[in-house]
């Protein structure tokens, strides 16, 4: 019910996106062969699918995430699998590849696969959620570091303009092109990462529980580290790095529908969409001709919401 | 039957267990007893398939518990462990139902039989009545009953608890017990490691560990001696009997 509720808004914020931006378009104009028309089919509908799709494994990774790490504060971003696309994406463009097709995609899922090869030797075969969130931390350090690196040593401004523009994050300007890239990778990182659940809820109980309940917990950590690796790496591909969606969503929803993990990923996945694909819409509505980036406005937004929530866990254990 | 064969287990350097053998047979609770270290909860763990001895063999049904399948053990073996505050807020239920996801397939939704062995282990841990309360509001009696309900669910031929009294009150402590006894008589085998040695004295065998070696095993009234407690504890007890129930009281 709960479930049915979200996918009506999830649809319901997808046709806001559509709709809203510098220029309002009603459904009547959607089909037209007008301008307007054109917008939609050209501008709009990629921006809303991938809105929704980036939007929707940000929220269902951030789920597994703090599910398999036990922790409300875990966010895709621990893992260093988007601070390492994205020093993916800015050695495309630093390379000066973006004009080949699929240059800035490829470089930045490469940057993506190589984190979670690291990842996946870092923390072996045996090694806890504190060993994955070491690794994750230092893969993201290193990752920012070589990013900083690039930008520090870019031939020119313009270069070092564009690859800080593109960090910051925004859906402005994406085609169909890139929808038919990431999807796929969306889509089967999320199907991996949505297996994980019955592995989830038995880590409530703990490592030793789980594993005598049957479950392997290193088969989950590299399930995981698929699905994220996956799933985020594109959604960083296409869209740069968007942030706090993978922490507050999930904790939305634990207050909605209950905190058994499993039962956390779908729901999760739908308040990620309708966050981002609300967010996106509101960057649009900016006056002037230019607009707040989505991963600017993202993490103006998600800042106090980290504060507010940082202050509720101190205040319940206390 | 569960065996322990010759175990010897070396963690970081240490010996913890070295050539342990023995047997333990369902319908009985086996208390573990020895002193901090002795290794009762690494003999414990290995039982449960949580860690490889690097030598020996413990083996179920006459087969190696190495070689069963993760799915096949955990139907088999409900490990109670003793730390385990649950990570999410979920109900009572929620938790209990957590027992039952080694009888489900991958997907598949909870059946018939999963809601009647749920509701069964809540009605004899007496947890029923507040199915729906959710974890956090729940005294740490009433979760020790929801933890083993979640055990009980499973169906499990063996129950292997580690320090299961630890932070209860007397009458939780009694509950628990009695909740261990009533395992046993439906056929189930339970092996718990103990600190509290009156608690000790009600189960029917003891094993007694000593810097990783078993120095006895057996019925209870043959084991729980006074020399035995002086080799494991290194100090002197008194056993005394009340109303046909053994008291057993250190010496200051």
């Amino acid at each position: 019910m709960k479930v049915a509720t979200l996918l009506a808004l999830t649809i319901l914020a997808f046709l806001v996106s559509l709709a809203a931006g510098k220029v309002w378009i009603g459904p009547a104009d959607w089909f037209a062969d007008t301008a307007n028309g054109w917008i939609i089919a050209e501008l709009r509908l990629p921006r809303a699918i991938l809105g929704c799709s980036i939007g929707a494994v940000l929220g269902l990774s951030g789920a597994v995430l703090q599910g398999y790490l036990r922790n409300p504060l875990a966010d895709p971003t621990v893992v260093g699998v988007s601070s390492s696309a994205a020093l993916g994406g800015v050695s495309a463009i630093f390379l000066g590849l973006t004009s080949f097709p699929l240059g800035l995609f490829g470089c930045a899922m490469i940057g993506g696969a190589l984190a979670m090869i690291l990842l996946v030797l870092m923390t072996g075969r045996s090694g806890g959620p504190l060993g994955f969130i070491l690794a994750g931390m230092v893969l993201s350090t290193l990752a920012g570091s070589l990013t900083a690196f690039l930008i520090s040593i870019a031939p020119n401004p313009f270069a070092a303009s564009e690859i800080i523009a593109w960090l910051m994050g925004a859906l402005t300007d994406r085609g169909m092109e890139d929808v038919k890239h990431a999807l796929p990778f969306m889509i089967i990182g999320s199907a991996i990462l949505l297996g994980t659940g019955r592995g989830l809820d038995a880590l409530t109980l703990g490592e030793d529980a789980a594993r005598t309940l049957g479950f392997s917990t290193t088969r989950e950590r590299w399930a995981i580290v698929a699905g994220v690796g996956l799933a985020v790496g594109a959604s960083v591909a296409v869209s740069g790095v968007v942030g706090f969606v993978g922490l507050i969503v999930p904790h939305f929803m634990r207050s909605l529908v209950g905190e058994r993990p499993s039962a956390l990923l779908v729901p999760s996945a739908l308040g990620g969409a309708i966050l981002t694909l609300l967010a996106d819409s509101l960057v649009r509505l900016t006056p002037g001709p230019g607009e707040v980036r989505l991963g600017i406005a993202m993490a103006i937004l998600g800042a106090p919401f980290f504060f507010l929530l940082l202050t509720r866990i101190r205040m319940r254990a206390s | 039957m569960i065996a322990a064969r010759n175990i010897s287990l070396t963690l970081a350097g240490h010996d913890v267990l070295r050539n342990v053998t023995a047997e333990f047979r369902r319908g009985r609770i086996t208390a573990v007893i020895g002193a901090n270290g002795a290794g009762k909860t690494s003999l414990i763990r290995a039982l449960a398939g949580l860690i490889q001895p690097q030598s020996g063999q413990i083996e179920m049904v006459g087969a190696a518990l190495n070689e069963l399948s993760h799915a096949d053990r955990a139907r088999m073996i409900g490990y109670l462990p003793q730390d385990g505050e649950p990570a999410w807020n979920v109900s009572a239920m929620e938790l209990v139902s957590l027992g039952r996801l080694p009888h489900r397939n991958r997907f598949a939704l909870p059946s018939g039989r999963d809601a009647i062995a749920v509701e069964t282990a809540m009605i004899v841990t007496d947890t029923l009545h507040f199915a729906a309360r959710t974890i956090d509001t729940l005294s740490g009696g009433e979760r020790a009953r929801v933890k083993m309900a979640r055990v009980l669910a499973g169906d499990p031929q063996w129950i292997l608890a580690d320090e299961p009294l630890a932070n209860l009150d007397p009458p939780h402590q009694r509950d628990m017990l009695a909740l261990f006894r009533g395992a046993a008589a439906n056929g189930k085998g339970v092996i718990t490691v103990l600190h509290q040695l009156d608690a000790a004295s009600l189960a029917d065998d003891l094993l007694v560990l000593r810097n990783g070696e078993a120095i006895a095993h057996g019925p209870v009234r043959q084991v729980l001696t006074r020399e035995n407690l002086k080799t494991a504890f290194g100090m002197e007890f008194d056993i005394v009997e009340h109303a046909g129930r053994q008291a057993i009281i250190g010496r200051a």
